[in-house]
């Protein structure tokens, strides 16, 4: 199924964003993923945050879903469900099994990547009262409609049973929802429309290359038997752009209109989450074997973090991420054409004055800690605790000074 | 300090199998905590661990312009220890499973210790080992003295034996002793299992958080003549408690603002909020939590 994917999958050179088929996917580790949701969650309320958790991942799954069966030759049902199940479980999201018919019927998840990574990373410490698989839930209205052919919107998924929540498996109800929705989201010709032109940056060619080679190599990760891509030291998922944004985008439209006060919070949560991935993603990547295979041993010098932060920024479909300025210690200045983030804000709101790109601020953030306050000739775990240790006293701020979607012509932030 | 003082400061902490009071410079233990199940002697650790730090001090003083150990950490085959010096009388070891992330482990330790001090502080054993009966040797000589010393280090002393050129040091009011000895001590009032809150109406969740692990990150509270956690306020209570158990700490203030709408600043002064705020903050740190009650 890896190479349904790669078939159908494309890059934008200039701005280092991917796509397979109409949607913009991302890579992205349950630290980010699980911080995002909850963050949606805190916002919203438990109820709330998953109606638009499952809503925006029923709106990117359908557009992806749609637009690859569209690219192969006539199947049954059967074998569309088949491909969707195949589909999600190489892109590292766990494995479905469908037991529907156009009416409903139940899905049943195994080792579904957010269940489980939120029962691994908490649950030993807290009790879940609530499903964490909006996204499967999405997935599998979204695959039951494609495989039979239904109208949009006109099936609901909600997860009745959670292995966050103590189960060995997660259970889905299907049934029809009585209506049909035409909503399909950002597609790749609508982000073509805003990007705008793209630019170089400091030590261009080392990051380019690096990224290159990276990109090469992430085309050939897919999920193991378990559905589960489990690589650089943390749980791994490709997943849809749009998810991202639709939830992170809904969630400060409802905050702004009911809980205003809240709404820089809610932003510094979602630059956490961009701090957890570049902390523990471009960190596990850095200390990996393949990192020392593919690009170079670490040495300890900090611009040697931040140009490889900058290349997996790119690999992993971020954007063009580059170094406008650097001074240790002091300064890390990065701009980039676009992002995920700000070409999706643009192409769906009204140009605003504020920017839009919580991962890349967080991540920036990130970068500087990595740079500088981590160790890495001894090759350190990069372990929750250190994390949080990391966390505390951070010596530095970040700001975005311009944004794509606030009218800017690029996407630029500063970390002093 | 009583073992069930102890107890309720530092048995909560995953991976935490003891706490070692040791008082020095004579390196006899002081007060102790050991989970069930351990098998070392507490009172042969809490020598060795205090030797230790003492014999580091001892080769300290013979460089110039370095300072007394503040804190060292020490991994072994069987543990992870972390030693902190508390003053000038006491070292207190943190002894915690063998793997167990360091930057967490001396994370627990920084939470703890204030607590632990506070305790030792208000403790009368530890006045009457602050200001003994019998002469005592004279107190740690201020930065400059001790550069002065250094120009005539003084020998290492072996391990083990106390150091000949300084006056003994009476022994210590409460001398260790084993679990069982410490069981039978005439003194330990029973512990006291702190109270729980009446269940709010919230989401019918399944279980109880555990009382605060820790407590005393430094903060304006702090300087409060405040002396325990049950003579604190209720809404410092809870932030601590928050604090104690939410995970990723560093955000637990965010969420609850996030998820009640109340600004930060607000909830940083907890003491001034209403009955209904409370109740607000309540609910939301049971939510993050997973728990129908608070034990705070």
């Amino acid at each position: 199924m890896l190479s349904l994917i790669n078939d159908n999958r494309s890059h934008l050179d200039q701005h280092d964003f991917q796509f397979v088929a109409q949607s913009q996917t991302v890579y992205h580790c349950h630290h980010f993923n699980l911080f995002w949701d909850q963050t949606v969650d805190d916002a919203l309320g438990n109820e709330r945050g998953i109606a638009v958790r499952t809503k925006a991942a029923y709106e990117a799954a359908s557009q992806f879903l749609n637009a690859l069966i569209s690219a192969m030759p006539p199947t049954t049902p059967e074998e569309r469900l088949d491909i969707a199940s195949s589909l999600f479980s190489a892109m590292g999201h766990g494995n479905l099994e469908f037991q529907v018919t156009p009416n409903g019927g139940k899905a049943i998840g195994y080792n579904l990547h957010y269940g489980l990574a939120w029962r691994e990373k908490y649950g030993a410490h807290i009790k879940r009262h609530h499903p964490a698989d909006a996204v499967a839930a999405g997935y599998v209205a979204a695959a039951t409609e494609a495989a039979f052919g239904l109208p949009l919107g006109s099936i609901e998924c909600n997860e009745t049973i959670c292995i966050a929540m103590g189960s060995e498996r997660c259970e889905f109800e299907v049934h029809q929802s009585g209506e049909t929705n035409p909503a399909f989201g950002v597609t790749k010709e609508d982000v073509m429309g805003v990007i705008p032109k793209s630019f170089p940056g400091l030590h261009e060619e080392h990051i380019s290359g690096v990224a290159a080679g990276l990109r090469k190599f992430l085309a050939d990760v897919s999920g193991d038997k378990r559905g589960l891509i489990e690589a650089f030291g943390v749980m791994v998922t490709q997943q849809w752009s749009n998810y991202y944004n639709f939830t992170v985008n809904r969630t400060l439209d409802i905050i702004s209109e009911e809980k205003p006060d809240a709404i820089e919070v809610a932003k510094e949560l979602f630059r956490e989450c961009g701090h957890q991935c570049g902390f523990h993603t471009f960190g596990g990547i850095m200390l990996s074997p393949e990192w020392e295979a593919l690009v170079e041993p670490l040495n300890g010098d900090p611009l040697q973090i931040i140009n490889g932060s900058l290349a997996i920024s790119r690999a992993l479909g971020f954007g063009h991420w580059s170094l406008e300025a650097y001074e240790p210690e002091k300064l890390l200045v990065l701009r980039s054409p676009a992002t995920y983030e700000s070409v999706y804000r643009k192409a769906a709101y009204p140009v605003d004055d504020n920017g839009c790109c919580y991962l890349y601020q967080g991540a920036a953030l990130a970068m500087m800690q990595l740079a500088h306050r981590v160790n890495w000739k001894e090759k350190p775990t990069l372990s929750n605790s250190l994390y949080l240790e990391l966390r505390q006293g951070v010596p530095w701020r970040v700001e975005e000074s311009h944004c794509v979607a606030a009218g800017n012509s690029m996407c630029r932030v500063v970390v002093e | 300090m009583r073992q069930s003082e102890m107890e309720s400061l530092v048995s909560g902490i995953k991976q935490l199998n003891g706490v070692l009071v040791v008082v020095m410079p004579d390196c006899l233990l002081y007060s102790a905590w050991q989970r069930p199940g351990q098998a070392w002697d507490a009172e042969v650790v809490g020598a060795f661990l205090g030797e230790l730090a003492r014999d580091h001090e001892d080769g300290l003083d013979a460089i110039d312009g370095w300072s007394r150990v503040k804190q060292m950490t020490v991994e072994i085959e069987e543990a992870l220890v972390v030693l902190r010096r508390s003053g000038d009388s006491f070292v207190i070891g943190f002894v915690f499973e063998r793997g167990t992330a360091i930057g967490w482990a001396r994370l627990q330790v920084q939470r703890t210790l204030k607590a632990i001090e506070r305790v030792l502080e208000e403790d009368p054993d530890e006045a009457a080992v602050s200001a003994p009966a019998v002469p005592a040797p004279p107190p740690l000589p201020p930065r400059s003295a001790e550069k002065a010393q250094v120009a005539q280090p003084a020998p290492v002393v072996p391990s083990g034996a106390a150091p000949a050129a300084e006056p003994p040091m009476p022994p210590p009011l409460r001398p260790s002793a084993g679990p069982a000895e410490r069981a039978a001590k005439p003194d330990l009032a029973p512990f006291q299992e702190p109270i729980v809150q009446p269940t709010g109406t919230g989401p019918n969740y399944g279980s109880v958080a555990p009382a605060p692990e820790a407590v005393g990150e430094e903060g304006p509270e702090e300087a409060s003549p405040v002396n325990s956690e049950e003579e604190m306020p209720k809404g410092t209570r809870l932030i601590k408690y928050l604090d104690a158990h939410a995970p990723d700490t560093h955000a637990a203030l965010l969420r609850v603002s996030l998820q009640t709408g109340l600004p930060l600043t607000l909830l940083r002064m907890p003491d001034s909020l209403s009955d209904d705020e409370f109740a607000q903050v309540e609910e939301s740190v049971r939510r993050i939590l997973g728990v129908e009650q608070l034990n705070f």
